[in-house]
């Protein structure tokens, strides 16, 4: 698999080229960070030469960044702790100076070309600089928010550039190890230092290692490590709320194209457990745009119960179609694909890195209005999924695995004998054999899981028809009652409440409609 | 991960004469099984918590990693084992079942196992999630056990 599709397959919303760069200072690190994560994926030999030369401009795009953070919100009253160093970035130029020097003069590896990914790492770096030097004030010092989100650009930074190192040091070692197999001489135990530092590699590997012991210094000496720091940074609206209506949209096409293609169990659990991950995606939303007094407190329970309850009817469906899915069942790859894109945009709305947000916390950071918008339509859609459901459900010749199908049976007669006001049938009727169960035989369901596997797919088309009409209001142009029970009309969707002006180091951008503070 | 893209390893590649697997393509086999029994017993608890417990949206990961794990294997591939065992409930953790699946994905490598690299980045995703989901739940719980106790007094 190669870098540049690995990076496009995991990277952040929002990239854009240099001339329209709209990103801010936050997300520009974070790119830099998650590309640099991208230089370990399937590294190889060939890697090594391209990335000792892109590392001097790595190294000296990430100093320029460092400064000008420091200069922006470094607090001259608090101190490093002890033992730690005060300017790591200082020492890591100054080795990297000693590298450009000894590599321009080098015999390996010689002038050729760098790492692409690298120099997309330092552009990106370069506009961080950029970007402060041009457009950020000095930043209220004192405040703990604004020290916290300071202290995660510069852990973002200094951990891109661990990364990077060891991506080079650990393309060198492949490379050394190259060297040996095609010399055929066995490798130097015994000496100190890596055994696969053949020949010219040796004191390139040494000498980056140093840069990588430098700010891996950094990186782990932070108390909580990296995720603790970068939790301290100030994360900025979701600036796409679009993204998901945009990938509910895709589910829904995604979704209708795979039921109707394959009804196989795997698709069939799949798309059950996503449609009440939808659901459940609503239950916040609703809460919160109870609190911004877009719901009355009295439609709130309704609302709330009927969304639930196609939630937990998706979830009953889920359970009974995942006994017939085997491990080795084969996924639908774009219904797989739309299924993870949706999980993600669910979640950018929902959660927040410390943990689950309050109601104050969502309304702040989404367009509610928006958002409900978009998950009413897809609970709207998703009475048509229900649909494609039901047949699959009554399919008289379906079969699954013994085991977990002799589970379900006892566990649906148990259930079924409970509800009979004299305990039910007494009999004990062996739906799968031992055999069977032992060898975990493909077998035609029981009648109780087959009959009830049915009923829950027609339960579920009635949750979902409930849930849809309980949650009109929120559609386009739909109708809300406000506080005073007076009927007002929904905002409709694109008109975005305004956003506040971000007083945060990661907020700034170039972009004349994002608030920053300037000079 | 785009597995309709993503070339698995070919067919037979993983048979020995025997008609045994060997290699990844065993440990590909052990890792889909892991993940298997992850979701279910993620769900499994999910069901018990409620539609908004935590559970559901990590056992959804963990299904759609499995899934892109099986994508792995060859075309051809059949399993040597068609359902996750059944064991004691506490081997059933899926916080504990991810964590063997990221453990188990250590033994192969990238340029061995093609497509490989986005699936042990999902699953070190995954297994950092369930770590994230265990220290929170552990400090609500401690924090409502203070409550009842403040109150208690």
């Amino acid at each position: 698999m190669d870098r540049e599709r690995a990076a496009g397959a995991h990277a952040p919303t929002g990239a854009a080229g240099p001339r329209h760069d709209g990103r801010s200072i936050g997300e520009l690190l974070r790119d830099a960070d998650h590309l640099a994560r991208t230089l370990l994926m399937d590294l190889t030999a060939q890697d090594a030469p391209g990335l000792l030369r892109s590392w001097d401009r790595l190294v000296d795009a990430a100093a320029a960044a460092w400064t000008a953070i420091d200069r922006v919100g470094t607090n001259p009253a608090v101190q490093p702790p002890p033992g730690r160093d005060p300017d790591p970035m200082l020492r890591l130029h100054a080795v990297t100076e000693g590298i450009a020097t000894t590599l321009d003069s080098a015999r390996w590896p010689g002038p050729g070309p760098g790492s692409t990914v690298v120099e997309e790492i330092s552009d990106n770096i370069d506009r961080v600089t950029d970007l402060l030097e041009r457009s950020a004030v000095e930043l209220p010092r004192h405040r703990p928010d604004i020290q916290s989100d300071v202290a995660a650009a510069q852990m973002r930074l200094m951990h891109t550039v661990y990364l990077s190192a060891h991506a080079v040091t650990s393309s060198l070692q492949q490379h050394g190890r190259q060297l040996r197999h095609g010399e055929q001489r066995p490798a130097q135990l015994a000496n100190p230092g890596p055994p696969y530092a053949a020949g010219p590699t040796g004191r390139w590997v040494q000498r980056i290692g140093v840069c990588e012991g430098i700010a891996g210094h950094y990186v782990r000496g932070t108390a909580g490590g990296f995720a603790a720091a970068v939790a301290g940074e100030v994360m900025p609206r979701p600036e796409d709320p679009g993204r998901l209506h945009h990938e509910l949209a895709r589910w829904d096409v995604q979704v209708h194209r795979s039921l109707a293609a394959d009804p196989s169990p795997h698709n069939l659990v799949l798309a059950s457990r996503t449609q009440a991950f939808i659901a459940a995606t609503a239950l916040p939303l609703l809460t919160a745009a109870h609190h911004a007094g877009l719901v009355a407190g009295e439609d709130l329970q309704p609302l709330t119960n009927a969304v639930e309850t196609s939630g937990d009817a998706w979830n009953q469906l889920a359970s009974r179609w995942a006994d017939l899915a085997p491990t080795s069942s084969r996924a639908d790859s774009d219904l797989t694909r739309a299924a993870a894109h949706l999980r993600a945009a669910a979640r950018e709305l929902t959660h927040s890195p410390k943990g689950k947000p309050t109601a104050t916390d969502i309304v702040e950071r989404v367009d509610i209005v928006r958002a409900l918008g978009s998950v009413q339509h897809a609970l709207a859609a998703a009475v048509g999924v229900a649909h494609l459901t039901r047949d699959p459900a009554a399919n008289p010749d379906l079969t699954g695995p013994a085991r977990p199908l002799s589970i379900r049976a006892h566990n649906d007669t148990e259930t079924a004998n409970a509800r009979q006001p004299y305990g039910g049938d007494a009999e004990d009727v062996l739906w799968v054999t031992p055999q069977d169960v032992f060898a975990n035989k493909a077998v035609p369901l029981p009648r109780p899981v087959a009959d009830n596997l049915a009923l829950a797919a027609r339960h579920v088309v009635s949750a979902a028809a409930s849930a849809t009409a309980a949650t009109t209001p929120f559609g386009p142009f739909g109708h809300l009652a406000d506080g005073n029970g007076t009927r007002a009309r929904v905002q409709e969707p694109g008109r975005r409440t305004p956003t506040p002006p971000s007083e945060s180091l990661n907020q700034c951008t170039s972009t004349p409609s994002r608030n920053c503070p300037t000079r | 991960m785009n597995p309709a893209s993503t070339p698995s390893i070919p067919p037979g590649a993983g048979a020995t004469s025997s008609g045994a697997t060997s290699g990844p393509v065993q440990d590909l086999e052990d890792v889909a099984l892991l993940l298997h029994q992850a979701s279910l017993a993620a769900w499994e608890i999910g069901d018990r918590e409620g539609l908004t417990s935590e559970m559901h949206y990590l056992g959804l990961g963990v299904y759609l990693a499995q899934g892109n794990t099986v994508a792995l294997l060859p075309a051809d591939h059949v399993m040597s084992q068609s359902w996750p065992p059944v064991g004691p409930p506490a081997e059933n953790d899926p916080a504990r079942l991810v964590a063997s699946a990221e453990n188990r994905l250590r033994a192969l490598r990238a340029d061995v196992t093609p497509g490989l690299s986005d699936l042990v980045l999902e699953v070190c995703d995954l297994a950092r999630e369930f770590r994230e989901h265990t220290e929170l739940d552990r400090v609500d719980r401690a924090r409502q056990a203070e409550e009842a106790q403040r109150h208690g007094s």
